[in-house]
């Protein structure tokens, strides 16, 4: 007995998600690895972030935007999934087990960071993880005002003035006499 | 150092830059990866749902995480409302509330429709003003994926936290040291404020400080300075029967929670030797949520138990009364309140529509039920040798 055209059509649907799926992580995993690599605590983690956001970008693949939008739309989603890694809401996928055993000789071969990077990563850590963020997405994505927008939510104009604020915070930290609360800190009264 | 010398300097410090990530040697893991991942098969209907976790195991099938990012909480209730004589607290729920800091934003209209409590001294609250709808967000809101949040919630929504106070320094004196000086009913003034977002004439903040060696955090998006200032002040602590009478229906307020479990249980084929009084942490759970998942979870574990111990002795019948009795949990009554706040029953359907493959996301269904659903900590072992079964011990 041949296939009805309802299941020809559902199996000629699925390929053409299959496909588009593929194509998607062919262009963008890779960025997103490098993403979740940056962030996370471990190799594990990494794989898994890498996994969740893959998994969700899988099931909601007709929201996922077209063009360089697709890589903005997934970092958002590898930022929420390293989020909540972070909070402790981590789910133990063993969808990337095979990757994350590859990735741990993989990564111990990479280069370390520029010894002229440690004292910039060491004043980051006192930056809240907003301004983090932003400046990561920056220096390490390598991403416009109008891109780190589109990751975290917010408008180009708002993400180029945290972007402002947070390179003023870094500098203030990296100086030799600047306390974590540098005379930079946002103004509320003002902001309103 | 100028501003772009900080990109700069940041850059340099990337541990994995994109060119060296674009040729590492990971094809076959990501092939895998891919294969899996696409070997999901997600319903179409589904929508996104917000993940919600569970006390002391972690979702590990079948989650969607929410593009908005906020949970929520259904105000359907299951337990005592709010009417009536003051509820008699169980002892559990008396220690759950002395376990928070017991803080409330008292302000008129404003109300709980959201608290958890997570290991570490971890927990949340939301409050919003007026009327909820089902996802516990006020009510009207728009989650839409590309809204702002604070466009969505205004002045109708604030998201309390809790935690240990940081251990680094640093972090310490972030929270403590900053130029603000606003009063807040908690005594402690809020010296930082960090802007979160901002729409229009709105802006979305988290006022941090420290209270009764706590962290606490309050997001809120508000008009102006004196907004912030008045939900500040707002902020309180009460004693145990006052913050436990502020609680939300979905919190379990009555000592007797016999009748709310009968009703949980309605409708859902219950495995042979099941004994809701024997489920571990149904005398220690503080909402309905919870609740259901201990409920669910366990019969989920006994009926994927039955049927393992069923294959293993080649008895088709048994095997196939365990697959007809998890093929009914898409329309499990319970379940069609829980799924409006966490992923919980899209893992035990997941689970159920995969037994009769026997795989679950490539895993064998016994490994995919135990990390899933926490079978052994439900006191159902789901090992080689599966089928024993602490509960009817």
């Amino acid at each position: 007995m041949g296939m009805t055209t309802q299941s020809r059509d559902r199996a000629e649907d699925l390929r053409g998600r299959e496909q588009r799926f593929d194509r998607l992580y062919g262009a963008h995993g890779r960025a997103v690895l490098a993403y979740a690599v940056r962030r996370a605590s471990d190799e594990d983690d990494a794989a898994d972030a890498l996994a969740e956001t893959f998994l969700v970008a899988w099931r909601r693949l007709d929201d996922v935007p077209g063009g360089d939008q697709a890589l903005m739309w997934l970092y958002g989603v590898a930022r929420r999934v390293l989020a909540n890694q972070q909070r402790g809401e981590r789910r133990r996928r063993r969808l990337a087990d095979q990757l994350a055993r590859e990735l741990v000789p993989t990564l111990q071969a990479v280069k370390p960071p520029d010894v002229i990077g440690r004292p910039v990563l060491a004043a980051l850590a006192g930056l809240g993880s907003d301004d983090r963020e932003v400046l990561l997405l920056a220096a390490w994505e390598e991403l416009s005002p109008r891109e780190i927008g589109a990751v975290l939510g917010i408008s180009q104009v708002a993400a180029r003035s945290r972007l402002h604020r947070a390179r003023k915070r870094l500098r203030a930290l990296l100086g030799p006499s600047t306390g974590v609360d540098g005379a930079d800190e946002l103004n509320l009264e003002e902001a309103i | 150092m100028t501003p772009i010398d900080v990109i700069e300097a940041l850059g340099a410090a990337n541990p994995l830059p994109g060119s060296v990530a674009a040729a590492l040697p990971l094809q076959a893991g990501e092939s895998e990866l891919v294969r899996q991942i696409m070997a999901d098969r997600p319903d179409p209907q589904a929508r996104p749902v917000v993940v919600r976790r569970r006390r002391g195991r972690l979702l590990a099938l079948g989650l969607a995480v929410a593009a908005a990012a906020v949970l929520a909480v259904a105000v359907v209730p299951f337990g005592g409302g709010s009417d009536g004589p003051a509820p008699a607290f169980a002892a559990a729920l008396v220690r759950f509330a002395n376990s928070t800091p017991r803080l409330l934003l008292r302000l008129p209209g404003w109300h709980v429709v959201f608290v958890e409590r997570e290991a570490g001294g971890i927990g949340e609250m939301h409050f919003i003003r007026g009327r909820a709808d089902a996802q516990g967000m006020p009510a009207s809101a728009r989650t839409g994926e590309g809204a702002p949040l604070e466009m969505v919630l205004r002045d109708r929504y604030a998201q309390l936290n809790w935690g240990p106070v940081p251990v680094s320094r640093s972090e310490r004196r972030y929270i403590q040291a900053g130029h603000q000086n606003i009063p807040s009913g908690l005594g402690a003034p809020v010296r930082r404020l960090e802007v979160e977002g901002r729409a229009h004439d709105w802006i979305d903040v988290i006022a941090g400080l420290i209270y009764d060696n706590r962290a606490i955090s309050l997001r809120v998006t508000v008009k102006s300075m004196a907004d912030l200032r008045a939900t500040l002040l707002a902020l309180k602590q009460v004693d145990t029967t006052a913050w436990l009478e502020a609680m939300p229906p979905s919190v379990i307020k009555s000592a007797s929670s016999g009748s709310a479990i009968r009703r949980m249980l309605a409708g859902i084929p219950l495995p042979p030797g099941f004994d809701a009084t024997k489920v571990p942490g149904v005398h220690d759970t503080q909402t309905n949520y919870y609740l259901g998942t201990e409920l669910t979870g366990t019969v989920a574990c006994m009926w994927i138990a039955d049927w393992s111990h069923a294959r293993a002795r080649h008895d088709t019948a048994a095997e196939q009364r365990a697959i007809a009795a998890m093929a009914t949990a898409p329309h499990w009554p319970l379940f069609r309140w829980m799924s409006r706040q966490g992923a919980w029953p899209q893992v035990v359907v997941q689970l159920g529509q995969a037994m009769p493959r026997g795989t679950s996301l490539g895993q064998p269904l016994t490994q995919a039920a135990s990390d899933g659903l926490g079978c052994s900590q439900l006191g159902v072992e789901l090992g080689a040798k599966s089928g024993v079964r602490a509960l009817r011990h």
